[in-house]
């Protein structure tokens, strides 16, 4: 097992409780974690903990890698913490980033996973799981008996690929002798990692798969079917999670008035905007729990 | 059931042995309480010996793992036996509990001297 | 068709651990295998404490029967009460666990019966009660 990590060093320290960051499966909506990160961050509020489901995997490495070993530390931490404080310099960094791993448009070929291989080690290379400067769990689904499996070590880009391998679009992913599927089919929002992994408050961003407006062909059928079958999955784990866990699990679910479709990276900075307002909603709550003084991990003895 | 405690240094071990049904869960809660209240947040229970619960050990179970991770501890489970590992995940459990082939590596997963 | 088994206790929780037995001792003489008995057992339980909470509620607890029937390859437990119709939401009485918990604790008693057993059967009648009829399909059969 892993020494103790230490916790992220925000610009101003948070009071030592461990928060823990859910990004749940929702493709290209998941970037609304930035969003998320960026208002934490001007609250001072530290991440001891990040998982990723699904598109949110991506998100979660990066928030990770944000603050990762040393030689990198200085200059990201710098743009993590003091500009991407501010709105712009966060869609900046989005549209340097982002674009590389989803700007592919609907020719691209969905079951051929050649090109997003190619960006995904563009973009993470053979940075591994374990060397991110927070502790990075990337969920992903067993192919052979449907259980949740959980990566934290190994290449940044296995469990990534495993975890975004959506059924019937890109092919299972084999990593030390396994098959896996997408994250979100055990749970689309693994809050019960955090949960195990010890973490104090939860904040978990997720989101509902959307529902077809007309079900005109056998594709938007099979979408249609999916999303039931996610979102009630989605509600009935959150709803175990949130009596299993001690403290509190807070909700962050962003809602997009406009309708963003699988590969719509244009609109990434509005997801942005909304996923900073769904978690400004939540920042009272959330101070008044980080305020009220409780029992620490760091004082049970390490 | 028959249980036994091993206090030990920071690690407590409980031994739980036999069978946890609704009228000995009582029991189980109330040891486990016991543990609790008197500071010891840092549990170990020993199920080898475990050949049988039902929903109410899982109860008993869970308000324990609750009581301890909000004093700063945990409740984590080691050599737990097929079937009532089967009983563990079918309620999920599994997903939310650290468990340990045996009771060494469980009170190590503490970092703490046992 | 094997001999049926039948025992009939109050349902109050003191009765428990005989009804388990009745479980355990029928199924170790009908040749049930370890697992099977297990998943018997268990099921047998979750419905029994199910029962024993909220069957007779408000009233003077009345009879749990079981029976117990093996064929070759299935084992056959029914359950008979002469409670009110089961009504799995009907209101708890007040616990130290909170109200939401022992909700979710209730139906994870028939979360699990559901993957325990192969078959559930329910009927009610007011003149004879209600029976739950659990059927586990058993892995080995006997010649």
């Amino acid at each position: 097992m892993d020494g103790p990590r230490e916790p992220a060093s925000a610009a101003s320290a948070a009071p030592d409780r461990r928060v823990a960051v859910v990004i749940g499966s929702g493709s290209v909506k998941c970037a609304a974690a930035l969003g998320l990160m960026n208002v934490l961050e001007r609250e001072g509020i530290g991440v001891s903990m990040v998982i990723g489901c699904s598109a949110g995997c991506l998100f979660a490495t990066m928030i990770a890698a944000g603050h990762s070993t040393e030689d990198a530390a200085a200059l990201t931490r710098r743009l993590w913490t003091r500009e991407i404080a501010s709105q712009g310099n966060t869609r900046s960094l989005a549209r340097v980033l982002l674009p590389k791993v989803f700007g592919f448009d609907s020719r691209f070929g969905l079951r051929s996973d050649t090109l997003i291989l190619a960006r995904l080690r563009e973009a993470f290379g053979e940075s591994h799981i374990e060397d991110m400067g927070i502790p990075l769990y990337l969920t992903a689904t067993d192919f052979g008996d449907g259980s949740q499996a959980v990566f934290s070590s190994g290449r940044v880009v296995d469990a990534i690929r495993a975890s975004i391998a959506v059924p019937f679009l890109f092919s299972p992913w084999r990593v030390g002798g396994r098959l896996y599927l997408d994250g979100y089919m055990a749970d689309p929002l693994p809050v019960g990692v955090a949960i195990k992994e010890g973490a104090e408050v939860i904040v978990a961003m997720g989101f509902e798969s959307p529902y077809q407006d007309n079900v005109t062909s056998g594709a938007r059928f099979a979408f249609q079917v999916s999303s039931i079958l996610s979102n009630n999955l989605l509600k009935s784990q959150f709803a175990f999670h949130a009596l299993a866990h001690h403290a509190e699990v807070i909700p962050i679910i962003p809602e997009f008035r406009q309708r963003i479709h699988l590969f719509d990276t244009g609109k990434i900075p509005y997801i942005i905007e909304e996923g900073e307002r769904a978690a400004e909603a939540q920042m009272p709550y959330l101070r008044r729990l980080l305020d009220a003084g409780s029992p620490t991990r760091a004082a049970a003895g390490s | 059931m028959d249980i036994s405690v091993n206090p030990g240094g920071s690690v407590t071990v409980v031994t739980i042995n036999g069978s946890v049904d609704g009228l000995t869960a009582d029991q189980l809660l109330a040891t486990l309480d016991a543990q609790v209240d008197a500071g010891r947040t840092h549990l170990v229970a020993d199920l080898s010996g475990l050949e049988y619960t039902s929903s109410a050990g899982l109860r008993a179970v869970l308000g324990t793992v609750k009581r301890t991770r909000s004093k700063g501890g945990d409740l984590r489970l080691a050599a737990v036996q097929p079937q009532v590992f089967k009983v563990l995940d079918l309620a999920g459990f599994t997903g939310i509990m650290k468990l340990y082939d045996d009771v060494p590596s469980a009170v190590a997963s503490f970092g703490v001297q046992a | 068709m094997g001999d049926a088994l039948r025992v009939e206790h109050p349902a109050v929780i003191e009765s428990l651990p005989r009804l388990l037995a009745f479980v355990d001792d029928a199924c170790g003489a009908h040749e049930v295998g370890r697992e099977d008995a297990f998943a018997i057992r268990l099921a047998t339980e979750e419905v029994c404490m199910n029962l024993i909470r909220y069957g007779y509620a408000g009233r003077p607890p009345g009879p749990i029967e079981i029976e117990f029937a093996r064929a070759a390859d299935r084992a056959t437990v029914t359950i008979r009460d002469r409670a009110a119709a089961f009504e799995p939401n009907s209101a708890p009485p007040p616990d130290l666990v909170s109200d939401s918990e022992r909700r979710r604790v209730g139906g994870l008693g028939w979360h699990l019966v559901k993957h325990m057993v192969d078959e559930i059967a329910y009927r009610s009648d007011p003149e004879r009660g209600n029976q739950l009829t659990l059927v586990k399909l058993l892995k080995e059969r006997t010649a």
